[in-house]
């Protein structure tokens, strides 16, 4: 990854978790952000890039605002139609995704005439931001509720997630991580975890 | 809604119902924002509570007379269209006037989800005109009791003794986390 | 210049049209399946009960108990789907279930989609009320899980009764050992719980022709199920006074004396007589009175009462004996002043566990209930961390006013 950006993602990934937070209840809720997530942002910013030809520097931020909130509109109908139970979990913070400061950013940025391989930056980036948001979703759920993407425990009996039995956080719940101050707990700790990773990654290049 | 229960919804969105910590808008612009002066927040803090009471002001008609008739595919896209003509409204009005006691991006007001999730947690809680204003005006007031309170401790937080991987945006996290724990006690 | 300004201005004008039509479009598209989601999310459960069902209609009723959310008629003439939400168990949290009565007036399933209680009823008890039609006869409740199988029982009988009350289906006949149960948690209080249920043990009894024969357990009166082969009567007696009832609730004296005088006489040997042993107590709880018996015509878990007359004026003590945990009888010596107040409380047994008050010493709490009128809250007999002994004494002082009123012969 270039320097550039790995000085910033974390800033960035920071940037767009207002909508994320909310839908990290469970993992199923956080799965289905970050879905929606990835499509609105790799949307806008294919969008943006066809329409860089024609946006002036006074409207381009009210260009990429139209475009940003069409496709969360869409994603919103669309997750209405097909998928009512995730929806109702995360409808109203998809429609907030419109106003992300994040997905902005990154389609705005679209716009730029010098960028290339702008479709595979971003689709990376979305899933280095997608992992954070799922291990928010995950650790809420297994550690203050006792389970793992919702009803499996009861297809399966007993659940196993890396030899930790999920049965033993169902005896020992910690509820706080339903509330917000969960969410910003984990959130914390899943940050951190990204920043250490691209630490280590950029002492290993500057090494080589 | 009487008065009482107006009042309750004015306390509830100042505290328990804090819509910064407890729905998670906002945190991003309040954690980010690089300035060092707590009189700055309140002035952001009252720019954003008008934008929305002019917001409020446009589409609580709009929602009740138009878009809840078979128009609500319409309703993201009107409300951020209502929400840049509030913030072109005010930059026009006010913020040409004080451009020295305001300097602050009109792109940071629509950008900041307190302004287009207060219209659309009001919607949600269906409240009527009246009450609409009074959530808006106690988000205001939520927002910079929390905003005060982060910038405060930024200033506190020695960098130093912070674990490199921790430093920057996840203690700004965990800051938020610790004031989320007090705001929760009083749920 | 004029160029760019146009551009800047058209663009967005033009990008927000084409959103607009997009939306438009792709809520065509949506609209449908939206609609239809939104049916099934409301409707779900009532498909999981009735998996056949072509679709639901939601009746508006008038006139239906209170733990009935949601009325679903099927559209095909199935049958119909009630939403129950009862606080009648053990935690007093809502427990919400859906039952399915087919064409026959029969339950058909009952699924159950919050349950708040800390026992749990046994995942075979809801497929007992399969078949069974309006009357349940067929459903026993749940040993060590009373609370919550009898609000479920319960919640399955509001169900059929919004249906018969609205004329929707037939409500079936009930048998009479039925209705005698039915009947008498109504009629015989001595022997109900704070909470309603029955707290009483059978014995065979000499008189020919009872069917069943109850005695409370705090052995402050008997009832019985007697029959002469063409009429049912419920005979509930202490052996000093006596009330008689049809099955339906309907005082009679349609029983023949000598029966009822048999049935009396063997009550006076299964009740305990503890007339002696609380005139003692209320001649100390009332000093220098004179302490006289009467007679309460009520059946509830007021066992004696006495007339205390002394220079201040007249006073009424009872003897209570309501259920505290496990149905144990709690004895409680109340006195109430002629102007309805409670003049003194006392009752040794509360003292038996100290730990639980927490909040005050056990003085402060027998002295914290003198004085309280009927028209009390009942925070007074509150003692946190014991819920059941808190309910007894609750049903106690409740109980006592009852019977004031009853001597005293207002309304």
């Amino acid at each position: 990854m270039e320097e550039k950006y790995r000085k910033i993602l974390v800033e960035l990934i920071f940037l767009g978790l207002t909508p994320a937070f909310a839908a990290t209840i469970n993992t199923v809720s956080a799965v289905s952000m970050e879905v929606g997530i990835i499509f609105i942002m790799v949307m806008s910013t294919l969008t943006m890039r066809l329409l860089r030809r024609f946006v002036t520097e006074e409207n381009k931020y009210f260009v990429t605002l139209i475009v940003t909130t069409l496709y969360s509109s869409i994603f919103q109908m669309v997750t209405e139609a097909y998928f009512i139970d995730a929806y109702k979990n995360i409808g109203m913070y998809i429609a907030l995704c419109s106003i992300n400061m994040m997905l902005f950013g990154v389609a705005q940025g679209a716009t730029g005439k010098e960028e290339k391989h702008m479709v595979a930056k971003v689709l990376l980036f979305s899933l280095i931001f997608g992992f954070v948001i799922y291990f928010v979703g995950s650790m809420r759920e297994i550690m203050g509720v006792g389970t793992y993407w919702g009803q499996v425990k009861d297809i399966f009996g007993e659940v196993k997630f890396a030899n930790i039995p999920v049965k033993y956080f169902s005896n020992h719940k910690v509820l706080i991580l339903q509330k917000a101050p969960g969410a910003y707990i984990v959130g914390a700790i899943a940050t951190a975890i990204v920043a250490y990773v691209l630490k280590k990654t950029a002492k290993k290049k500057e090494a080589k | 809604m009487s008065i009482s229960e107006m009042f309750t919804v004015l306390i509830a969105c100042v505290f328990v119902n804090n819509y910064t910590l407890e729905h998670f808008m906002g945190f991003e612009h309040i954690a980010s924002d690089t300035s060092k002066s707590l009189k700055y927040n309140g002035r952001v803090s009252l720019l954003l509570t008008v934008v929305l009471l002019i917001a409020t002001s446009i589409t609580f008609p709009l929602d009740k007379w138009v878009l809840s008739n078979s128009l609500e595919w319409a309703r993201t896209l009107s409300y951020v269209l209502v929400i840049a003509f509030s913030v072109f409204i005010v930059e026009k009005l006010i913020m040409t006037r004080t451009t020295d006691w305001l300097k602050y991006d009109s792109i940071n007001v629509i950008l900041n989800s307190v302004v287009l999730g207060t219209l659309l947690l009001n919607k949600s809680y269906n409240y009527d005109w009246l009450t609409s204003y009074v959530a808006v005006i106690g988000t205001g007031v939520g927002y910079f009791g929390v905003a005060q309170v982060v910038c405060g401790l930024r200033k506190r937080i020695d960098m130093k003794a912070v674990p490199e991987s921790f430093r920057g945006v996840p203690i700004y996290l965990a800051t938020l986390a610790i004031i989320s724990f007090t705001v929760y006690a009083f749920a | 210049m004029a160029n760019k300004s146009v551009k800047s201005i058209i663009l967005p004008v033009i990008v927000v049209i084409l959103a607009f039509v997009i939306l438009f479009l792709v809520n065509l598209w949506t609209y449908p399946l939206i609609v239809e989601s939104r049916m099934q999310g409301e409707v779900g459960p009532a498909m999981d009960v009735m998996p056949n069902a072509k679709g639901f209609e939601e009746l508006q009723l008038d006139n239906i108990p209170s733990t009935v959310k949601t009325v679903y008629k099927e559209t095909s003439g199935q049958g119909y789907v009630v939403k129950v939400s009862t606080k009648a168990g053990f935690t007093k949290e809502a427990i919400v279930f859906y039952v399915a009565i087919d064409g026959e007036n029969k339950v058909q399933k009952i699924n159950v989609t919050e349950y708040p209680e800390t026992r749990d009823v046994g995942d075979g008890y809801v497929d007992t009320f399969i078949g069974s039609d309006s009357t349940l006869s067929t459903v026993d409740l749940v040993a060590g899980v009373t609370y919550s199988s009898s609000a479920i029982k319960n919640g399955v009988a509001d169900a059929f009764k919004a249906l018969s009350d609205n004329s929707l289906i037939v409500a079936a006949k009930k048998e009479p050992k039925q209705l005698y149960e039915e009947l008498m948690p109504v009629v015989f209080g001595t022997a109900v719980n704070p909470a309603g249920m029955m707290a009483q043990e059978e014995f065979t009894s000499s008189v020919s022709g009872v069917v069943k024969a109850q005695k409370a357990l705090n052995e402050g009166a008997v009832a019985y199920w007697y029959t002469d082969g063409d009429n049912n009567y419920a005979v509930v007696t202490n052996g000093k006074i006596a009330k008689v009832y049809d099955l339906e609730g309907n005082e009679v004296s349609s029983l023949s004396s000598s029966v009822l005088s048999s049935l009396m006489e063997e009550a006076k040997t299964m009740v305990k007589d503890n007339s002696s042993s609380d005139i003692k107590r209320f001649k100390k709880y009332v000093p220098s009175s004179t302490v006289t018996e009467i007679d309460v015509p009520l059946f509830n878990n007021v066992t004696t009462a006495f007339q205390c007359v002394n220079e201040n004026g007249t006073y009424y003590g009872f003897g209570v004996r309501s259920y505290a945990f496990e149905n144990t009888p709690l004895t409680m010596y109340i006195s109430i002043d002629d102007n309805g107040a409670i003049y003194s409380f006392n009752c040794s047994s509360l003292y038996v566990e100290p730990e639980y008050f927490t909040h005050s010493e056990p003085d402060n709490y027998t002295e914290g209930l003198v004085g309280v009128t009927e028209s009390w809250s009942g925070d007074e007999a509150l003692i946190t961390g014991a819920t059941l002994t808190s309910e007894a004494v609750r049903d106690a002082i409740s109980d006592v006013f009852e019977s004031f009123k009853a001597i005293k012969g207002g309304n």
